[in-house]
């Protein structure tokens, strides 16, 4: 696999396509003038940001490509692997957190369970865990809901 | 503004509220400043959405103050563990961490309250005394104008992009991309909206910045975590040398505050310029500073003029930012981009308007931002010792409050689940730009001023029936046309320059 900046550089090409496609596929987003004024249409600025993006993400693919693996973004060291997954739980713990919110509308007790489980993946020790989840569940509670009236739903 | 304008708002900021929340915005910044790894721009993010529940005038207390005081108190973990709380306060760890050793840590603090406040002030005064005419001459702009000022500012910020034009490009093009999503500002048609109502009015600019600045932060710290370090910062927080005096004396602050004032000047006009923020203002006037000084030798060993010079550039910066994104609408920094979505969440538009309909409101703001220069003087000079205490607190506790208030704060912007969905994906990106070393200043201000480019183009082409030479006939969008080129030029001339010099002649310069 190419290191560098050649799969962000090709990303970010696919990106710039996605917009142009879509803009060329939409009727409405006219890239002419409609009218008589001259004023371009709808279509017009996306077309061209676009046409820069996927341009600009070439030259970086292209860059990546002559540095021939000489920049390396993401190298593991064992350390790295072990943030890594960390990362990954805290986003995994988020996207759950965020989904069991919306399906039970619970959402001071996943605030809690999420917190809890923050502190689980930092190894953070079972008294902090406990007091910690309590304080800052009570302080979103007692700020928001509370002094705010906002109802997370 | 009259004296009439001024008068009233001083009134207004009398108010027990106004002084609660400055204090509270004061506390919190300065707790968020000394912290490694916790940013003034991640402060505001978090509290913006809080500070909408407020009336105007109390939210933009408690966010002048936590903006001012989180930049002056970077410099507390610069000097006591050698790691500046903000990127502001880089230069600050090259002469406090040596004080500190030396056992002036006391000293080295008290410089930082002192001279971080005077900076302030003087670039809060020069943002009073030169605000109003620059907004007074953009009474003359119109379509043209602005739409070459929003390029004019983008151009800026991505000649700053941290030596990396290309990438600064390539993310500032995808911001402008992103703010193409929704109603179109001239004929109202629907653009990858996807059936989604909640796309109807563009990207949320605050959730954006939520999560870029907060859980992105976050996620690029756990990655980047490095236990050796923290272990070793550990032990240099339980050294506990001698902090010593706090306060300069007579002769000293005689010797340093001209060249302090100077400084801040410099610093305030830095500030003023896209994208060049604390960082680079305390990098250029402290090398300044050094060439200029009778003592060079000094600097970088503990010399407490460099303390001083790096603490006015740093709170310099703000006056200049704030100039800029009052009077033109131009972000000075990432925390200006942020205030932007504030104003515009309050119905304000920053511009001329700032001035006339809202002028009130703006020397409020103004006033305000005297006023937090002057409470984190006395807070911070009365909490000297004890604030090194803040350094203990663990970052995973950091971490996992953060997270959840990001959550929070996206929600309770406008009730929406949608923001908190926008937010988590902002902040995975922003992880990623990190990683591959993208600079996310252009990507803001491309989704910040993609519109505002849009559709004064748009509209300047309406006026001129088609015809693009509009953006050369007019005297002030010619101009900044021509920097514009310059901006984008002066990397490839500066590439063809050192290419063609001698390599004898570059290691003399060297």
């Amino acid at each position: 696999m190419r290191k560098g900046d050649t799969i962000p550089g090709a990303l970010i090409s696919v990106f710039g396509v996605i917009f142009l496609v879509a803009t060329l596929m939409d009727s409405r987003m006219t890239i002419a003038p409609v009218t008589s004024d001259g004023v371009p249409g709808a279509g017009f600025f996306p077309f061209v940001m676009s046409l820069i993006l996927i341009l600009l993400g070439a030259v970086l693919y292209i860059k990546g490509v002559r540095q021939n693996g000489s920049v390396q973004y993401l190298s593991l060291t064992a350390e790295t692997k072990q943030n890594l997954k960390k990362l990954l739980l805290v986003v995994v713990g988020l996207i759950i957190f965020l989904t069991l919110w919306q399906l039970t509308k619970l959402f001071f007790l996943w605030v809690f369970v999420f917190s809890i489980y923050l502190n689980m993946v930092f190894e953070r020790s079972i008294k902090f865990t406990a007091i910690y989840s309590v304080s800052l569940t009570a302080i979103v509670y007692l700020v928001f809901t509370v002094a705010f009236s906002i109802q997370f739903k | 503004m009259t004296t009439a304008v001024w008068l009233e708002a001083a009134q207004t900021l009398i108010q027990p509220s106004v002084i609660f929340f400055l204090f509270a915005g004061v506390f919190i910044g300065t707790m968020i400043g000394a912290m490694p790894g916790l940013s003034a721009t991640m402060g505001i993010a978090i509290m913006t959405p809080i500070t909408f529940w407020f009336s105007p005038v109390n939210g933009f207390a408690m966010l002048m103050g936590l903006w001012n005081a989180a930049i002056f108190s970077g410099g507390i973990a610069a000097i006591l563990i050698n790691t500046p709380g903000t990127p502001a306060s880089i230069t600050q760890s090259f002469d406090g961490y040596a004080l500190y050793k030396q056992g002036k840590g006391g000293l080295a603090l008290g410089v930082n309250v002192i001279f971080s406040a005077m900076g302030g002030l003087i670039s809060t005064l020069c943002l009073i005394l030169f605000a109003g005419p620059i907004a007074k001459f953009t009474i003359k702009f119109g379509p043209t104008e602005y739409f070459m000022l929003a390029l004019f500012g983008l151009s800026m910020m991505i000649a700053v992009s941290g030596g990396n034009v290309l990438k600064g490009l390539v993310i500032g093009a995808m911001g402008i991309l992103l703010s193409c999503i929704g109603l179109d500002p001239i004929l109202s048609v629907k653009r990858f909206t996807m059936g989604q109502t909640s796309l109807l009015s563009g990207i949320s600019f605050i959730p954006v910045m939520i999560g870029m600045f907060g859980i992105g932060e976050v996620l690029y710290q756990i990655y980047n975590r490095n236990k050796a370090q923290e272990e070793k910062e550990q032990k240099e927080r339980k050294v506990n040398l001698q902090l010593g005096k706090v306060l300069p004396s007579g002769k000293e602050m005689a010797s340093i505050t001209p060249r302090c004032i100077v400084s801040a000047l410099a610093a305030t006009v830095i500030g003023a310029i896209p994208a060049a923020g604390g960082d680079i203002a305390s990098i250029i006037c402290w090398g300044n500073a050094k060439k200029v000084s009778k003592h060079p030798e000094e600097y970088g060993k503990g010399s407490v003029e460099g303390l001083a010079i790096s603490s006015s550039a740093n709170n310099g910066v703000i006056g200049g930012a704030m100039t800029t994104m009052m009077t033109l609408g131009i972000p000075g920094d990432s925390v200006t981009a942020i205030l932007i979505g504030s104003l515009t969440m309050y119905g304000m538009q920053p511009g001329i308007k700032m001035f006339t309909e809202h002028a009130s409101f703006t020397a409020q703001i103004m006033l305000l931002m005297l006023l937090a220069n002057i409470v984190f003087l006395v807070f911070g000079l009365l909490t000297v010792k004890a604030s090194a205490k803040v350094l203990n607190v663990a970052q995973p506790t950091v971490w996992a409050a953060v997270s959840v208030l990001c959550v929070v704060g996206a929600y309770a912007l406008n009730n929406n689940f949608f923001d908190v969905i926008v937010m988590l994906i902002a902040a995975v990106l922003g992880f990623l730009f990190k990683v591959y070393k993208f600079p996310t200043g252009p990507f803001i201000l491309g989704l910040l001023l993609g519109g505002m480019l849009e559709s004064n183009m748009r509209r300047a082409l309406v006026m001129s029936h088609g015809s693009y030479m509009t953006f050369i006939s007019r005297p002030v969008s010619c101009v900044l046309l021509v920097l514009i080129v310059i901006t984008f030029l002066s990397p490839l001339i500066k590439m063809v320059v050192i290419k063609k010099k001698p390599k004898a002649s570059i290691e003399d310069s060297v």
